[in-house]
């Protein structure tokens, strides 16, 4: 197959019938749905000190139920990814948001601590992991091709929006009532606001409705007469198996290029605080900066996303690493207010940047076949490899007094994530990159022509 | 140490930072001063405004694509 020159251009948010293409609908919905599914989650924290009087437990017995929500949420990842692809993504996300928000009800009810380990640890935590980001993500993939990379941002910065508004709402709910009632309104939000969106707009794909991805109007026809052939672009590395997916290069590097955001963004998350506490910061600035960082990164989120569907994504995505690894060696190398806000505003613009961009260049390069089952299993090795970074940075500081050997190694991997992901052949791989082929003739049996052979990758 | 540990997880996991949730509730106070249930009310009522809107726009997209 020869390697096209064809460089991407997004249409216009219009159908050529007018108006805005359904698909827009469709990320709208699930931004909403990452908006209540992660801001209400993230919103964990709010609650500790009433369950500490409540329960009559301690803050490390109530972090148990987020350390089990944490792992089980990693490992969900790769199951409802899977689900996806065989039952579609939008079966998945009206299941999962039943059960997060019946299971985030329940936990109004709660009455010792380990109803919370099975409530939220267990139940809310494994079926928000089928909303957000593989499922959803996984959809979005289906409707858009040339604007990939604008709505993946547009949905995960649902989570964005969701930390930043909801967290507070959730918070003076809290003092307006108490948090059996917080957990009440949360869970009604998920079932009669967000439920009702993913059921009357979301569809697994465009065809569901009569469209095209994109919105596209027909398809390109080489020529008349009913045996021409569908002309459409195939990506080289689509595979009949999702497992033989990982025989080329390009999961790989996007995974490993994953796992160091995982790291990277939990180091740093985790202890901005405390590492503000050694710096002689008080904890209000160290909060300020953090606010800063949370909303550079909705904007960078959404500008990086929108770019790289014009751009190589990949070459994107190497520049966002090391934006980043220029971020950890400044809370090294300058003192600790400058390092504050130095980070704050260069760490900012990287922070969620990495989701839209690897997400879309997975379905790039791999097609739709398995997409779901291959973001799952990126999105797991991110999780995981932040849950073990967290724990790694708290015992090097416990060890050494100090962060900097963490963030020095956080700089290292980044520098290597960027390299790696510089290195991923995009226009040899993406479907963005390839020629128009002949896919189907116009009165062939239905379902797609066997995909062209996955081979290593270089 | 395990409670150590699991104190770092929950620090990072999921969790708004109580010590950040705890700084954003002063200075929104200092900067609006309503009381809580202001706040609620307003950005519960931005909450549900969306997707009520986001449906009914969708609804008349898919109305005109039927027509069409």
């Amino acid at each position: 197959m020869t390697t096209s020159t064809h460089v991407p251009t997004p249409p216009p948010a219009s159908t050529p019938s007018g108006g805005v293409f359904y698909g827009w609908y469709v990320a709208g919905a699930l931004f909403f749905a990452t908006f209540i599914g992660v801001g209400s989650r993230q919103g964990f924290g709010v609650f500790v000190e009433s369950w500490e009087n409540d329960f009559g437990v301690s803050v490390g017995t109530i972090s148990i139920a987020a350390a089990i929500g944490w792992v089980v949420n990693g490992l969900s990842q790769p199951l409802f990814g899977r689900l996806t692809d065989v039952f579609g993504g939008r079966r998945v996300l009206v299941f999962s948001m039943i059960a997060m928000g019946l299971g985030t009800i329940a936990i109004a009810g709660a009455q010792n601590v380990f109803a919370l380990f099975v409530l939220y640890g267990l139940i809310v935590s494994a079926a928000s992991g089928g909303v957000f980001p593989t499922p959803a993500a996984s959809v979005v993939a289906r409707w858009f091709s040339r604007r990939r990379g604008a709505a993946m941002s547009v949905v995960t910065s649902g989570g964005s929006a969701g930390g930043i508004l909801l967290v507070p709402f959730v918070a003076y709910l809290l003092i307006a009532s108490d948090w059996r009632m917080a957990w009440l309104v949360m869970g009604a939000l998920m079932l009669a606001l967000a439920l009702p969106l993913l059921v009357v707009i979301v569809r697994s794909d465009p065809g569901d409705v009569g469209m095209r991805v994109d919105g596209d109007a027909a398809p390109v026809v080489s020529g008349a007469g009913s045996q021409s052939p569908v002309l459409e672009r195939v990506a080289p590395l689509l595979a009949q198996e999702w497992r033989h997916s990982f025989r080329s290069a390009p999961i790989w590097q996007l995974s490993i290029g994953y796992w160091v955001c995982g790291v990277t963004t939990a180091v740093a998350s985790v202890h901005y605080v405390r590492w503000a506490a050694t710096e002689g910061i008080s904890p209000g600035t160290a909060a300020l900066a953090f606010g800063l960082l949370s909303a550079i990164n909705g904007v960078g989120l959404l500008t990086v996303g929108s770019i790289s569907d014009r751009l190589q994504r990949k070459n994107l995505l190497g520049a966002v690493y090391l934006v980043r690894s220029i971020a950890f060696v400044m809370l090294v190398v300058l003192p600790g207010v400058p390092a504050l806000w130095t980070f704050a505003v260069i760490g900012g613009m990287s922070w969620l940047a990495t989701v839209p961009l690897t997400t879309s260049l997975t379905a790039d390069v791999y097609g739709l076949r398995h997409i779901g089952t291959l973001n799952g299993l990126v999105m797991m090795v991110h999780q995981l490899g932040g849950a073990a970074a967290v724990l790694l940075a708290g015992l090097a500081f416990d060890r050494w007094g100090t962060y900097d050997p963490a963030y020095l190694i956080a700089a290292a991997l980044l520098v290597a994530a960027g390299l790696l992901s510089f290195t991923i052949r995009e226009k040899a791989y993406s479907l963005r990159y390839q020629p128009l082929l002949p896919l189907l003739p116009l009165d062939g049996a239905e379902g797609p022509l066997p995909p062209a052979t996955t081979t290593a990758a270089g | 140490m395990s409670s150590a540990i699991f104190r770092i997880v929950l620090h990072h996991s999921e969790s708004a930072d109580p010590t950040l949730v705890r700084w954003l509730r002063d200075e929104i106070d200092h900067l609006f001063g309503w009381p809580a249930e202001a706040y609620v009310g307003l950005v519960g009522a931005v909450v549900i405004a969306f997707p009520l809107a986001l449906l009914w726009l969708a609804w008349r997209r898919r109305r005109d694509l039927v027509e069409s």
